[in-house]
C-alpha cells in the first residue's frame, strides 16, 4: 500500500507541475464566475452582477422559470458541453503524457527495479492519472454547485454525481490513451489515438442512433430489434453494444440531478440535443427522448467498464512484459 | 582484496545469461558472472558488449531469454531481494518536478523503506553527498554532477546489501569522482557488495577487487585484478645487434625475438637468466631488463584484440551448475 500511495502521490505531483493543471482550474473558475454574474431580481434578470438589467415577466427571482433557465445552462452548457466535451479534452491533453513519462528511457529503470509487481505499478499510475481529473472535476463541480445554490436558492445535490461520472467518462477514453502510450511510448501518439477513438465512438453512437432508432409510432421500443435491422444496423448495433458510451453520461447525470431535486431541474437535456439534430421535428424529438429514456445506466456503464477493463488488461500485459 | 577461493557465498551468481532481441540480435550470448559478497566488482567492456543489458536483466528492467542463478541467494526478480538492492541506472532521468528530498522519499517508499527511516536516511545521505542545501530545490535546477550524486543517494536509501551502479561517475567532476571512490570503499568496509559498470578503467582499477570483461555478449576475462594483470606480466630485455640467428633458441626457452629486444611472458626469473646467458654467450650486450606489469587497460585491450580474432573463444564453458530459473 505504501508503494501504491507513493506512485499516486507522485502522479499527482507530476500533474500539478504542469501548467495545464492550473490553466484548467483557472478556466473552471472563470466558468463559475461567468455563471455567477447572471442574477435574478423581482423585475427580471441581469448580467455582470446587475450591470446590465433585462426586465422580464417570467424570469424573476424565485420563479420556476428562473430555475429552469439555470437548469438549461446546467444541462446544455455545464453538463453537455463543458463537462462532456471541453473538460475531457483538456484532461486528456493534461494526462496523455503520464504513462510516456513513466516509461521514458532512463526514468523507467529505477521504478521497475523496485520490489513492486509491474501490474501494480501500472494500476497505481493509472489511478494517479485519474486523480488529475478527479481534482479538476471536484473543484469545478463544487464551485458551480455553490453558484447554483446562490442563484436558485436550493442545493442541487444530484449535481455532485458529476464528479464520479466525469471521471468515469474520461476513463473510457483515457484507457485507449494508456494502451497507445505503453505501445508507442509517445505522448503525441497517446493523445492522437485517444482523440481518434473518442471521435470514432461518437461516430458509432450517432450511426447507431441513425440506423437503429425505431421511428414507428405504434412501437414501444426505442431502437429496432436486432432481427429487424439491415446488415449495417446489425454491425452498428454489435459495435455499439461493446464500445464505451461516454455520450450516455450527460443523460445519466441529468437523471441523477432530477432524482434528487423536487422538480425536473434538468429538463432540457435530451430535448435540447434533439433540437440540434432536427429542429422542429416533433417525432424526431420524441424518438430522441425515447432513446434517452431507454438508456440503462447499469448496461451503459457496465458495458463501457467491460471495454475499459479489456483495454487496460491489454495495456498492462504489454507493460508487464516489455523490455525497457 | 577478496580472493576467489575465499568465497563461499556469491552475492551475484549468474549462469548462462542470454538475451536475444527481436530481429535476432544477441546482446548476451551466455554470460556467467560471479560477484562475491563484500567485494567491489567491475564490469568492463566496449560499447555494445552487453554490460548495460546484463545490469538491466539483474534489475528486472529487461527480461532475459535465458538465465539461471541467483542474486543475493534468490532468483532474479525475487521481490524481497530486490528490496535489498540499490540501483543507479545509466543516463537516468529523474522526475524534474520533485525536489531532491522528495525524490529520495519517493524511491525509498517504492523500496518499502518505512516512513520514519526515509526521513532520517534522506537527510543523512544528502549530507554525505554534499547536497543538503539543495534538498528542497527541484531537480530541474540540478547540474549533471548533482543529479549523479542524488542518484547515488537514492541507490543507498534502502540500505542495500548489493549496490549496482551503471556509470556512476558519468558527468561528475574530478573532486566528485574522488568522493564517489571514497564512498565505494566505505561501502565495502560496511560489508556491502558493489557492482560497477564503467568505461573508466583507471577508476575501476583503484577500487575494484575483481573485474569481468565483456566482449560481444560474452565474458572474455574474469578474475581479481591481480590474476588478470599477473597473466599479462612480461620481461623486455633490450639488446644490441641482430637477434634473428637466436630466434629458435629463444623460443625454446619461452621467449620471442623482437627488433632489438627479447620478450618473455610471465615473471619466471630462471627463464630470464637463461635468456641473458644465451645472449651474452653469443656476444650481445644487454642494455636493459624491464619488468612490465600490464594495467587494467592493457588487459582490456588484449581481451578485445583476442576476442576480435577469435570471437567465440571468449566464451566461458557452459557449466551445468544447478541454478534457479528466472523469477519473472
Amino acid at each position: 500500500m505504501m508503494q501504491v500511495w507513493a506512485i499516486i502521490v507522485d502522479s499527482f505531483r507530476e500533474a500539478k507541475a504542469k501548467k495545464l493543471f492550473w490553466v484548467l482550474l483557472g478556466i473552471s473558475t472563470l466558468v463559475a464566475a461567468a455563471m455567477s454574474c447572471i442574477g435574478f431580481d423581482e423585475n427580471g434578470f441581469s448580467f455582470f452582477f446587475g450591470a446590465i438589467k433585462v426586465p422580464h415577466p417570467l424570469f424573476q427571482a424565485g420563479t420556476d422559470a428562473a430555475a429552469s433557465f439555470i437548469g438549461a445552462i446546467v444541462s446544455n452548457f455545464l453538463v453537455g458541453t463543458y463537462i462532456g466535451w471541453v473538460g475531457i479534452v483538456i484532461c486528456l491533453v493534461g494526462t496523455a503524457g503520464m504513462f510516456p513519462s513513466l516509461i521514458e528511457t532512463g526514468a523507467v529503470d529505477v521504478v521497475v527495479s523496485k520490489p513492486l509487481p509491474r501490474s501494480l505499478l501500472f494500476l497505481a499510475r493509472y489511478i494517479g492519472s485519474l486523480a488529475f481529473v478527479l481534482v479538476q472535476a471536484t473543484y469545478f463541480v463544487l464551485v458551480t454547485l455553490l453558484v447554483l445554490r446562490w442563484q436558485t436558492n436550493r442545493w442541487l445535490w444530484g449535481y455532485l454525481w458529476a464528479i464520479p461520472l466525469l471521471v468515469l467518462s474520461f476513463s473510457y477514453i483515457y484507457c485507449v490513451c494508456v494502451l497507445a502510450a505503453v505501445w508507442t511510448r509517445r505522448t503525441l501518439a497517446s493523445l492522437v489515438y485517444g482523440l481518434l477513438f473518442w471521435v470514432a465512438v461518437f461516430g458509432m453512437a450517432s450511426l447507431e442512433k441513425f440506423v437503429g432508432a425505431d421511428m414507428r409510432s405504434n412501437s414501444e421500443d426505442a431502437v429496432l430489434k436486432f432481427s429487424e435491422r439491415g446488415s449495417v444496423g446489425k454491425v452498428s448495433h454489435a459495435i455499439h453494444q461493446i464500445s464505451p458510451k461516454p455520450g450516455d453520461i450527460p443523460i445519466i447525470l441529468g437523471r441523477q440531478i432530477n432524482a434528487l431535486d423536487s422538480k425536473d431541474f434538468v429538463m432540457a437535456i435530451t430535448a435540447g440535443d434533439a433540437e440540434l439534430v432536427s429542429a422542429g421535428d416533433l417525432s424526431n424529438i420524441e424518438v430522441e427522448q425515447r432513446i434517452a429514456d431507454s438508456i440503462s445506466p447499469f448496461q451503459s456503464i457496465g458495458s463501457s467498464l467491460a471495454f475499459e477493463l479489456v483495454i487496460l488488461l491489454s495495456a498492462c500485459i504489454i507493460f508487464s512484459r516489455r523490455d525497457f | 582484496m577478496v580472493e576467489m577461493t575465499e568465497m563461499t557465498n556469491w552475492a551475484v551468481d549468474l549462469i548462462g545469461v542470454r538475451k536475444r532481441y527481436r530481429g535476432g540480435v544477441d546482446a548476451l550470448r551466455g554470460v556467467n558472472i560471479q560477484v562475491g559478497q563484500g567485494e567491489i566488482f567491475g564490469l568492463l567492456g566496449p560499447n555494445g558488449a552487453g554490460k548495460t543489458t546484463l545490469v538491466k536483466i539483474m534489475m528486472t528492467v529487461i527480461r532475459p531469454s535465458n538465465a539461471l542463478g541467483t542474486i543475493l541467494g534468490r532468483p532474479i526478480g525475487n521481490s524481497r531481494k530486490l528490496a535489498r538492492i540499490g540501483y543507479l541506472p545509466e543516463s537516468h532521468r529523474f522526475p524534474p518536478y520533485l525536489t531532491g528530498a522528495q525524490l529520495l522519499n519517493y524511491y525509498a517508499a517504492l523500496a518499502r523503506v518505512p516512513r520514519k527511516l526515509r526521513k532520517s536516511r534522506s537527510g543523512d545521505l544528502l549530507e554525505r553527498m554534499g547536497m543538503s542545501k539543495w534538498a528542497n530545490t527541484t531537480i530541474s535546477k540540478y547540474s549533471k554532477g548533482m543529479m549523479q550524486r542524488l542518484g547515488l543517494a537514492q541507490a543507498l536509501m534502502n540500505d542495500p546489501d548489493l549496490i549496482v551502479l551503471d556509470e556512476p561517475t558519468d558527468g561528475v567532476d574530478p573532486m566528485g569522482r574522488r568522493d564517489i571512490r571514497e564512498l565505494l570503499l566505505d561501502l565495502k568496509k560496511q560489508g556491502k557488495t558493489v557492482l560497477i559498470n564503467s568505461h573508466l578503467l583507471g577508476e575501476l582499477e583503484m577500487v575494484c577487487d575483481r573485474v569481468s570483461i565483456l566482449v560481444d555478449g560474452l565474458v572474455a576475462r574474469q578474475g581479481t585484478l591481480k590474476e588478470l594483470t599477473e597473466q599479462s606480466k612480461e620481461y623486455r630485455i633490450v639488446v644490441d645487434g641482430d637477434l634473428a640467428p637466436l630466434d629458435a633458441q629463444v623460443k625454446s626457452i619461452g621467449g620471442r625475438v623482437m627488433t632489438g629486444a627479447v620478450m618473455l611472458r610471465g615473471h619466471d626469473s630462471e627463464k630470464v637468466n637463461a635468456v641473458i646467458d644465451l645472449l651474452r654467450q653469443n656476444g650481445h650486450l644487454i642494455e636493459s631488463v624491464e619488468k612490465r606489469r600490464f594495467s587494467l587497460e592493457d588487459v582490456f585491450v588484449k581481451a578485445m584484440a583476442s576476442a576480435a580474432t577469435a570471437p567465440n573463444s571468449a566464451a566461458q564453458g557452459q557449466t551445468s551448475r544447478a541454478g534457479s530459473k528466472v523469477n519473472r
